[in-house]
């Protein structure tokens, strides 16, 4: 298990000692350096109790980063986190059908449950502090009732919502390699035999991406051999068809429309014209497997590879047995830990993975095999570096500079601070089995305001946008007017200041005492940047919510001017 | 300092972006060039079989085109002003009228590598002609920024994306249900939790000027604590206000047309787009032709989709020369790759890395093919300059396309796409 935290972070705390400038490198105030670790952890910014913990003791920081750690939203950050590796949430695919012993759901809790399970694995391994290669070798697979069902899996209907368990229809325990949500999301169509799928894999855990390489145009002419004959083709083959060879037991596409027919027709296959589903997929199939519980894997398949003249599973040359040897191969592989470094570091850091510098990666790479994969350790690792933490210069002073929330971010601090979720029903009318039903517009691609705020949607957009978009601007704007309206009516309806989110110094939300106004603008100018206010800050503030005080004498008005206006402060947007 | 009405309405242009960091090229070199060019660029996602229209092969030993597809018996290869296209009047007779009437307006390339087979890599190659993983900027993006300095947005991306790159500021990106107008004015009612109607929170123009105020006011604040080495990020932040603020200004075009969570056709999204052009809104517009073109398991949806595409394009000309925007308006059409030259073991057909473009309007020098296909739809090397076919030339590539492209609005594609050698047969 990994070795204990003390000893990094006895290496590390002299880099991040405040106000202490080392090879030119300046650091963020210890504040600024509690709101940046928070929100990479959390997603949220520190509470006033923690700004003044960070004030009062200036090592308090790496005390804080343990607890942070052990904080369920930290599980949260892991799973937004790996979608933007895995790319599963995006809601502009088609999702599995709400149908059969699914219906009366909306396709939005089909979606969600489906697209979420992989990142909920790749959580429990995380949190509990699993070695993070478990995520390609475990025999275990995340399920809650509506995956349970899909998939045919045992769930608990007294436990908690998430709980572990096996797969029991011989597929070989690999992890994430082993997920039906994997292969639902990333189909192999037509004659691609998995290589496509392959390329994912190798792109995703190894950071090989074979997409970026230009290939030669090819020579003319197709054949079945054309891949591993034509030059062209040959360079990227050869790495990919050994490894598409151990996913034979997976069917080769799930296609939500046959699946939709086949539940319409109440998985009577005779009951429909098996033309519909235009070709089938290779080898051992029935159509009833595309009702609930799906039949995606098939052991009898696995060796299918070979009929369709392609190489046995193999990973560079190195022949494994099947998916679990597979998914064991890529762990052993150094560039596994690399990428994983990689891939955390440019998450945490808000930097494109592939602009990191070598130096940095390899760092982080070693210490995470030091300490036996923990991905906690490399993470708290990354957030006490002196990459994480620059204000300017430093060995990284590209990496230096502030970051821009992301709309998960966003979404989490607005709901911590005023308990505002824009939930929406967007569906036309008449959507019938397209109804997606009240979805999060924050999170929501195809309806909502993810993309617009800056967010991928893993089909058309890969990655997120590294720099501020005008739509961001508009999203925000609007989302600060309705969650400061929200706030603001919340805490009028509640008596109990302490019970209060906002409106805590007033003894009534409407009081007109001049102290008691100063009092509750300082303390939201706090409570919301997490940043201790000049006076004149806080009197640039008062005339803000004097000015609004003009148009809105019921006050109420004014306070969600005020609020709306902070959280459209530059420095709440970026950290 | 920003005028609050500025900043609410959005009157300026993009002419102050040019001290942005990110636009090193355009500040560089001062005000971009003088032009009246605009472009609107045409995607049709998922790759299109470009034998059924663009480079027929009917006949071709080898190659299988839509003469296969029940009706094929009708295909024929027709020549309009010397542009040779696969036509069917009976599934695809919009292709034949397209032609018919704007063939002189019209190049057709063939024989484009795009150097790669995956539907994301390749669309990044299609549109911006860099290779990623992280993409540049896209073509209309470039237009917008180096010839619409005066236009309240660069390029609007009527798609669910676009790449904006370093440009993102000057980008209109309005959503897969056009989402963005919802945003546009501060009380516009839209859905909420539970079945409730929101409308901005009470706040009304006047709150929003101060908010703004106050926003702008305390990027000062930002950059003061955040120090000198934070002017990048803080200037890109900057720029996004302001471009905010001039999307806002738009908001009288764009709502009515663009509703919120309203599925607009094709059509009506192009017929938009003449409009925004024409009012100077904007100089470049990315559309999506809406379509499924990966037909892996069926070919006859080439044909389907064929119709609907040219259908809309043969609308777009006519509206683009009713309003005389046609010379003015380069039509980018394009799509991330090809199909396989024969069908696969379900009857549809893969992904081939070589595909065809289609542009008109624009000022071009209409009426010609660039760039060809041989038998086994391999790319034939050309001449890059005159886009003859050239034993001794090059295959062209998606660099070359679009370097060629910018080339020819009068860009300086060097700028933008260094590595690249210009097609200059445009």
């Amino acid at each position: 298990m990994p070795t204990p935290s003390t000893v990094l972070l006895s290496a590390l705390l002299g880099a991040c000692a405040p106000g202490i400038e080392r090879d030119s490198i300046e650091l963020l105030s210890p504040v600024e350096q509690g709101i940046r670790t928070s929100i990479a952890l959390r997603g949220v910014r520190p509470t006033p109790g923690e700004i003044q913990r960070i004030l009062d003791e200036p090592a308090a920081l790496p005390v804080l980063i343990d607890a942070w750690l052990d904080e369920p939203v930290f599980g949260e950050i892991v799973r937004d986190m790996h979608d933007e590796i895995l790319l599963l949430r995006g809601d502009i695919a088609t999702p599995p059908p709400a149908m059969g012993p699914l219906e009366g759901l909306t396709l939005e809790d089909v979606h969600r449950a489906t697209s979420e399970a992989p990142l909920r694995l790749v959580e429990d391994i995380v949190v509990h502090d699993r070695p993070y290669t478990e995520i390609l070798t475990t025999d275990q697979v995340m399920t809650d009732a509506i995956t349970s069902i899909a998939w045919g899996l045992a769930h608990d209907p007294e436990g908690p919502q998430w709980q572990r368990t096996t797969w029991t229809d011989g597929r070989p325990a690999a992890g994430l390699l082993s997920s039906t949500q994997l292969y639902y999301r990333w189909p192999s169509a037509g004659d691609n035999l998995h290589r496509g799928r392959a390329a994912m894999i190798r792109s995703t855990f190894l950071c090989d991406d074979l997409s970026a390489r230009d290939v030669p145009p090819p020579t003319g002419g197709l054949d079945a051999s054309a891949p591993m004959s034509e030059p062209a083709c040959l360079a990227c083959h050869y790495d990919l068809e050994p490894m598409a060879a151990a996913l034979w037991g997976f069917k080769e596409y799930l296609p939500p429309r046959a699946m939709r027919l086949m539940m319409l027709a109440q998985c009577d296959p005779d009951a429909i014209d098996p033309d519909t589903f235009g070709s089938e997929p290779r080898g051992e199939y029935a159509l009833e497997d595309l009702c609930y519980p799906l039949v995606a894997y098939v052991p009898a398949n696995e060796t299918l590879w070979a009929e369709v003249d392609q190489p046995p599973p193999a990973l560079d040359g190195q022949p494994v047995e099947d998916l679990a040897a597979l998914g064991q191969r890529i762990v052993d592989d150094p560039r596994f830990a690399r990428c994983t470094a990689r891939r955390f570091a440019g998450f945490l850091l808000q930097q494109p993975p592939e602009h990191l510098p070598d130096d940095l990666v390899e760092e982080l790479a070693a210490s995470f095999v030091e300490t036996g994969a923990s991905a906690k350790e490399l993470v708290r690792r990354i957030v006490l570096s002196d990459a994480f933490l620059a204000r300017s210069g430093g060995r990284w002073p590209e990496l230096a500079g502030p970051r821009i929330l992301r709309p998960e971010a966003v979404a989490r601090q607005l709901e911590a601070l005023t308990g505002f979720r824009w939930l929406a029903r967007t569906d036309p009318p008449r959507c019938g089995l397209e109804c997606w039903g009240e979805i999060d517009l924050l999170r929501s691609d195809a309806s909502g305001f993810h993309t617009l705020l800056g967010g991928f949607d893993g089909v058309q957009l890969p990655h997120p946008a590294r720099t501020p978009l005008p739509s961001q601007q508009l999203a925000l704007a609007r989302l600060a007017a309705e969650a400061a309206a929200h706030g603001v009516e919340a805490d009028l309806a509640e008596a109990d200041r302490g019970a209060r989110r906002l409106l805590t110094e007033l003894p009534d939300p409407l009081d007109a005492d001049p102290e008691a106004v100063r009092a509750q603008l300082t303390a939201l100018y706090l409570r919301i940047l997490a940043l201790p206010p000049s006076t004149q800050e806080i009197d640039a503030l008062h005339t803000l919510y004097d000015d609004a005080l003009t148009r809105h004498p019921d006050r109420a008005g004014a306070w969600r001017v005020v609020i709306a206006a902070l959280l459209m402060d530059p420095s709440w947007m970026v950290f | 300092m920003q005028t609050r009405r500025r900043l609410l309405a959005g009157l300026g242009g993009l002419g102050g972006l040019g001290a942005l960091s990110g636009l090193g090229t355009l500040g560089a070199r001062g005000a971009p060039p003088a032009s009246d060019r605009k472009m609107i660029l045409l995607f049709a996602e998922g790759g299109w079989d470009a034998t059924y229209a663009l480079d027929p092969k009917l006949g071709v030993q080898g190659i299988e085109g839509p003469e296969v597809d029940p009706g094929g018996a009708t295909e024929r290869v027709l020549t309009f002003s010397g542009i040779p296209v696969a036509v069917n009047a009976e599934v695809r007779p919009s292709v034949q009228r397209f032609f018919a009437t704007w063939a002189p307006h019209s190049v057709v390339i063939n024989g484009i590598s795009m150097g790669s087979l995956g539907h994301v890599s390749c669309r990044i190659r299609a549109l911006t002609g860099t290779p990623g993983p992280l993409p540049g900027p896209d073509l209309s993006a470039i237009v917008g920024a180096e010839l619409g300095a005066d236009r309240p947005v660069g390029s609007f991306a009527m798609t669910g994306s676009s790449y904006p790159g370093p440009l993102a500021a000057t980008i209109g990106q309005m959503g897969h249900q056009n989402q963005l107008t919802a945003l546009l004015r501060p009380d516009t009612p839209v859905p909420g939790p539970s079945g409730r109607v929101l409308s901005g929170g009470g706040l009304d123009d006047r709150d929003l000027e101060a908010i703004l105020t106050w926003q702008q006011d305390r990027l000062g604040a930002a950059r003061a604590r955040f120090g000198p080495a934070a002017a990048p990020q803080l200037d890109a932040l900057d720029a996004s206000i302001q471009g905010a603020a001039r999307l806002r200004g738009q908001a009288d075009l764009l709502m009515d047309r663009l509703p919120p969570w309203v599925p607009i056709d094709l059509l009506s999204r192009a017929r938009t787009a003449v409009t925004l052009l024409e009012a100077g809104s904007c100089q470049g517009i990315v559309l999506d032709s809406g379509e499924r073109w990966d037909t892996h398991t069926s070919t006859q949806d080439q044909s389907t989709n064929h119709e609907i595409l040219f259908s809309t394009l043969d609308a777009l000309a006519h509206a683009l020369s009713a309003r005389d925007l046609l010379e003015q308006t380069l039509v980018v059409v394009v799509s991330e790759m090809g199909r396989a030259p024969v069908r696969n073991s379900a009857g549809g057909k893969d992904h081939w890395s070589i595909t065809s473009a289609l542009l008109f309007g624009g000022g071009i020098r209409g009426g010609r093919v660039v760039g060809a296909t041989g038998d086994g739809l391999a790319a034939e090397p050309i001449d890059l300059r005159t886009g003859e076919p050239d034993p001794r030339g090059s295959i062209l590539g998606y660099a070359n396309l679009s370097a060629g492209i910018l080339h020819h609005m009068g860009i300086d594609s060097r700028a933008w796409l260094p590595d690249a050698e210009p097609l200059l047969a445009l």
